[in-house]
């Protein structure tokens, strides 16, 4: 798992009903607490679309202010994470489109804003090691379907179970737990030949 | 799972770990920043409708106390209209047409005073002090029949007043 992060406790889909009746009823410190406790989930769900931190965090934001508005819309309390899941990937598939988008129009209207950005990114002074590490995840995650990404990132960073991924993304947990055992297998391989690379 | 595969595991994590951890935590502060910019929309939104509220009963006041003093005004004084020849200065329109043509006192005579109160809320004087504005708009209106040109003359005074209310410093 990654560096340790202040973060509250998973919590009981029980104790998520009570936070989110308190939330229901105006209380914004029980809707701090379920962001505590849904904050990394959602980050993984975001991350697994669109395979891009910052933009993650961005949508992850407006998700639980979405969810905030909307939470007298959800009918089972205990399922707050699933529903917040198919908030954070809405919201990062209308991101992603329209990144796509944007960044075409960019491409067509200014070519040379893209020469400029290349020395940039050759910057000596850059941190290479990070830039190789994020290049070699982004490269071994971005290999995966969407959905095996997500539910390697909700593995590996938020350590969710496999029934938790499963009521996220809506597929039943041996599913879940096939396409991770083979998304396992893609990834050693591929990162496998960069440490070998690199050791080279 | 063998040595090789758990250790892709850990690095897997803590590649993502260096990637969402900076990213954690951007939610509470975003949300927190939403919920203090609603408090203080709700706050200015009661504050302003008390604001109304007082400017709309002070104003009513004002139109009461102004159409009473009108109403005894036009009840004890004949009717009067201002002279063209001199602004500000009220003459009986009677003895104006009366004057101007040679005749008896014109056959009709309507007189007419129309007020409204504009709110104009909360402004901002030069001494940065904040202050409640309000405009009381009077309207006097009087009109005749003129027998030796058949014709009817109408007349309008407009008069404005201004009303400040200090809104106290927080």
């Amino acid at each position: 798992m990654g560096e340790s992060v202040d973060q509250t406790p998973p919590a009981s889909p029980v104790q998520t009903a009570q936070l989110v009746r308190a939330a229901r009823r105006g209380d914004s410190g029980a809707f701090e607490q379920l962001i505590g406790r849904f904050e990394r989930t959602a980050l993984s769900v975001a991350y697994g679309v669109l395979r891009n931190p910052h933009d993650a965090g961005d949508v992850t934001q407006e998700a639980f202010i979405r969810a905030w508005q909307k939470l007298k819309d959800l009918r089972n309390p205990e399922g707050f994470g699933a529903w917040l899941c198919g908030i954070v990937r809405n919201l990062a598939a209308d991101h992603y489109r329209r990144r796509k988008r944007e960044s075409s129009v960019r491409a067509m209207d200014d070519p040379a804003e893209h020469a400029a950005a290349v020395p940039m990114l050759l910057d000596p002074s850059a941190d290479l090691q990070q830039a190789e590490r994020r290049q070699r995840i982004e490269t071994a995650l971005g290999a995966l379907d969407e959905i095996s990404r997500t539910a390697v990132v909700m593995r590996y960073y938020d350590g969710a179970s496999s029934k938790q991924i499963s009521e996220a993304l809506g597929l039943s947990p041996a599913a879940i737990d096939m396409r991770l055992s083979r998304a396992r297998n893609d990834l050693k391989q591929l990162l496998e030949k960069d440490v070998a690379h690199d050791e080279r | 799972m063998n040595d090789k595969t758990d250790e892709i595991d850990v690095t897997l994590g803590a590649l993502l770990g260096r990637e969402l951890d900076p990213q954690c935590g951007r939610a509470r502060t975003r949300f927190r920043a939403e919920m203090w910019q609603a408090e203080q929309a709700h706050r200015l939104g009661r504050r302003g409708w008390m604001m109304t509220a007082a400017g709309s009963a002070l104003a009513a006041c004002v139109g009461l106390v102004i159409s009473f003093t009108t109403m005894r005004q036009l009840s004890q004084q004949p009717a009067g209209v201002l002279s063209p020849a001199s602004p500000g200065r009220l003459i009986d329109p009677a003895n104006a047409v009366a004057a101007s043509s040679g005749l008896s006192a014109p056959s009709s005579l309507e007189r007419n005073v129309y007020w409204r109160t504009v709110d104009d809320g909360t402004i901002q004087r030069d001494d940065e002090s904040a202050v409640h504005q309000l405009r009381q708009q009077l309207f006097e209106k009087v009109r005749w029949y003129d027998p030796r040109h058949d014709a009817t003359i109408e007349l309008t005074r407009p008069r404005e007043q201004t009303i400040q209310v200090e809104v106290p410093r927080q």
